[in-house]
């Protein structure tokens, strides 16, 4: 039983001042109640804003994560010659490092010897972070957290890999720190590739990676075979003018640059390239009429004085006798070639070098430099220049005047992006396309009968010129160093690609039955592999049954009566 | 009086049971959401899984490595012409009624007796386009001492699963001889005693 006991109402009511407390009391109750209100509302609206503005995380990453900050580089046929990844980095912050120092360095040392212990210890002792290493393997990765220190940071960051690391080094060039391009197709492309609209779809290059890399590895083995200094090839398709493969050795790995890189000897260095220039000096002949029958002989009886200047044919390739345009070719004559540049003229020649443009830089994407043209045309410098002396171009484009010679005489630019088949430049005409009938004719005379016989591949139908010159040194020629340089284009009967071999200053090696240093010896059994290597992937088959109609220029080639000389 | 009472319980009670209702609607949407949004990043995820993988299966096999192998270890040449078939000799090729000798391609199981399937005998044609390959490899049937012949593709008839083992199992045998493979095993640990 409870009891209540309470005040009568009366005195309450009585007390005035008792009720203006109530009165101010409630007041502040309401101010109270009014700031809660006004909190949750706040509160509320907040979440109200957050709701309608914000999205999901998740839609945003799906989307982009997909797409590579810097596109793919790939070569024709969809092979990743470039990408971009997302690699694991290693780097210290010093200020949180709690370990010994002095320790700490000696571990790194020893797990990543790429600096040595001293320099770690410096860096450990300076303020800002810095990286230990970048593009590290997650082995390595695994190694560096168990030491346990917190200072190590890890981070994914997106890096440039090259999959097939020196593989077309030279074509794809390399970034800078900021992810640019410094050479190659990476510098010529840097806008399309980093584009974000573009940049989901990787680039697409003319390059054939197996070509390629057949290529670089006839060229290589040869190159340390004979010990040349260096060694250029490329492979061109003679109805685009796309460059299949195109290569500079000595080379480097794009994916660990260490100092500068070497120059890509294809569009960087120009040389005098000797008788492979015989074949362009002849179509001009017979190109502007000069020269209208094949059985037409020129006297290579003896070395041809002109002035104080004596133009000689090779040791071992005299003939002492009168020679005829195939058998000029075949024996690779310079006196012969001389006295028909002599009848030529300096317009009608240096016409033709015009147009397959010898006299500005070749026409490629990369960076290119300057032939050496002649100043002035004298007789003796037109007749130098016939074969290939007194001018210096670069391989390229020597390449791309045997595309127009041999491909029915269009000259197309050189390109190094994937041509659409339906939109082939038109390029502009060079020659006649009778001149180019006979040219072939006559290429592959001397790969049958000529210098360029171990420059053939059985079955492929090749046709070419060798050309030895001296190596151009300080102020003459260097008589012991040779360029050697084979230019052939195959199947002669139905041109499709040109492929050129250059070796600087080849030594000869009976070891493996390399006897000298010409062209015959070096370039041309280079060009032989790599086209019975790749000729069947370029998409020509092998006929031992086919051949050009050579029936009009082999009973031109007198054959002794003796057992036959050895033309290499 | 009592109608309107009973209206507001009614009004109170239909928000009870709906509002709770909808809440579960909303709330198993938004579960829903959650799953596909884990979905998609998973698949993103194993998006940039297959990118990094075919990158280092790229970089593992490039073609270094390949001429590495083609060329200085098994020692390949490049075809002859008279190894490749033009198209219309490929057509006029006549197999004999029965199969043909494909010694090099037969699976040594000995565990089930079932005769030869006809349908290996297609695999010739396959084999003799292969040599157009990036890597050219030499068909090398008469230069390898002839294998117990046993039944070919029997994997086929088994339970599936017991087939399917097999077959991976099998797939070494059948690309390269016993003798092949234990050379390679031995170049990779001569390989690795370098490497250390």
């Amino acid at each position: 039983m409870t009891v209540l006991v309470a005040p009568p109402a009366h005195t309450r009511r009585t007390s005035g001042t008792r009720q203006a407390l109530v009165a101010t009391a409630q007041v502040r109750l309401m101010v109270l109640l009014l700031l809660f209100g006004a909190g949750v509302l706040v509160v509320i609206l907040r979440l109200a804003v957050l709701a309608w503005s914000t999205e999901p995380a998740t839609s945003v990453d799906g989307a982009t994560a997909l797409v590579p900050l810097r596109a793919d580089i790939t070569d024709r046929n969809g092979v990743p010659l470039a990408r971009t990844i997302d690699a694991w980095s290693i780097g210290v912050r010093p200020g949180r490092v709690i370990n010994d120092k002095a320790q700490l360095a000696g571990q790194l040392a020893a797990l990543i010897p790429e600096r040595s212990q001293a320099q770690y210890l410096a860096a450990l002792n300076g303020k800002g972070f810095f990286y230990v290493k970048k593009r590290a393997t997650p082995d390595l990765v695994n190694q560096i957290n168990a030491l346990g220190e917190p200072g190590i940071e890890f981070a994914r960051e997106p890096e440039r890999l090259y999959p097939q690391s020196e593989l077309g080094a030279h074509v794809l060039g390399y970034l800078d720190d900021q992810g640019h391009g410094v050479t190659g197709m990476e510098k010529v492309l840097d806008a399309r590739l980093l584009d974000p609209a573009k940049r989901g779809q990787s680039a697409m290059l003319s390059i054939d990676a197996r070509v390629q890399g057949a290529l670089e590895n006839e060229l290589g083995k040869t190159m340390n075979d004979l010990q040349a200094r260096g060694a250029a090839g490329i492979v061109l398709d003679v109805h685009t003018g796309e460059v299949i493969a195109m290569t500079s050795l000595p080379s480097f790995n794009p994916n660990s640059i260490k100092g500068s890189p070497t120059r890509n000897n294809v569009t960087q260095s120009v040389y005098e390239l000797g008788s492979t220039f015989k074949p362009l000096a002849i179509a001009a002949a017979i190109d502007s009429g000069t020269i209208t029958s094949m059985s037409r002989r020129f006297d290579a009886t003896q070395p041809l004085q002109v002035g104080r200047f004596k133009i000689h044919d090779d040791p071992g390739d005299e003939q002492f006798r009168w020679l005829n345009i195939p058998e000029t070719l075949v024996y690779s004559s310079n006196i012969a070639t001389a006295r028909i540049a002599d009848e030529l003229g300096a317009d009608k020649l240096t016409g033709m070098f015009r147009r397959l443009g010898f006299d500005q830089k070749p026409s490629i994407e990369l960076g290119a430099v300057n032939p050496l043209w002649p100043r002035a045309w004298g007789r003796i410098t037109v007749m130098t220049a016939a074969y290939g002396h007194g001018i210096a171009v670069t391989p390229l484009h020597l390449a791309t005047a045997y595309a127009a010679l041999v491909n029915g005489g269009i000259w197309r630019p050189a390109t190094l992006s994937k041509v659409d088949p339906a939109h082939v430049p038109a390029g502009r005409r060079v020659i006649q396309e009778a001149t180019s009938a006979r040219m072939r004719q006559l290429l592959r005379l001397i790969v049958l009968k000529g210098t360029g016989r171990k420059g053939d591949a059985l079955g492929y139908r090749v046709a070419g010129k060798t050309g030895t010159a001296e190596a151009a040194a300080e102020g003459g020629y260097d008589k012991h160093r040779n360029v050697s340089t084979f230019a052939a284009a195959f199947p002669i009967d139905a041109p499709r690609y040109v492929v050129l071999a250059m070796l600087d200053s080849p030594k000869s090696n009976p070891a493996i039955g390399v006897y000298r240093t010409t062209a015959a010896w070096t370039a041309a059994p280079v060009v032989s592999r790599l086209i019975s290597r790749t000729g069947s992937l370029l998409g020509v088959a092998p006929d031992s049954h086919r051949d050009i109609d050579e029936s009009e220029l082999l009973p031109l080639i007198w054959q002794g009566t003796g057992p036959e000389k050895d033309p290499e | 009086m009592a109608a309107y009472g009973f209206k507001g319980l009614g009004w109170f009670i239909m928000g009870a049971v709906v509002g709770p209702a909808c809440y579960l609607v909303t709330s198993h949407v938004a579960a829903e959401r959650s799953r596909l949004a884990a979905v998609e990043s998973a698949i993103v995820k194993a998006h940039q899984d297959i990118r990094g993988l075919e990158t280092e299966f790229d970089t593992r096999a490039n073609m270094v490595q390949l001429q590495r192998w083609n060329g200085d270890f098994l020692a390949l040449t490049a075809p002859r012409p008279e190894q490749f078939a033009a198209e219309t000799s490929l057509a006029s090729l006549n197999l004999p009624v029965g199969g043909t000798e494909t010694a090099q391609l037969l699976v040594p199981s000995g565990a089930n007796p079932i005769a030869p399937q006809p349908a290996v005998a297609t695999t010739v044609v396959p084999a003799a386009v292969q040599v157009s390959a990036p890597a050219p490899v030499p068909a090398e049937p008469a230069a390898r001492p002839a294998r117990p012949v046993g039944p070919v593709a029997t994997a086929q008839n088994n339970t599936v699963a017991r087939g399917r083992n097999q077959a991976m199992a099998m797939l070494d045998d059948k690309l390269l001889s016993r003798t092949t493979i234990a050379d390679l095993q031995e170049r990779a640990r001569s390989e690795l005693m370098t490497l250390r």
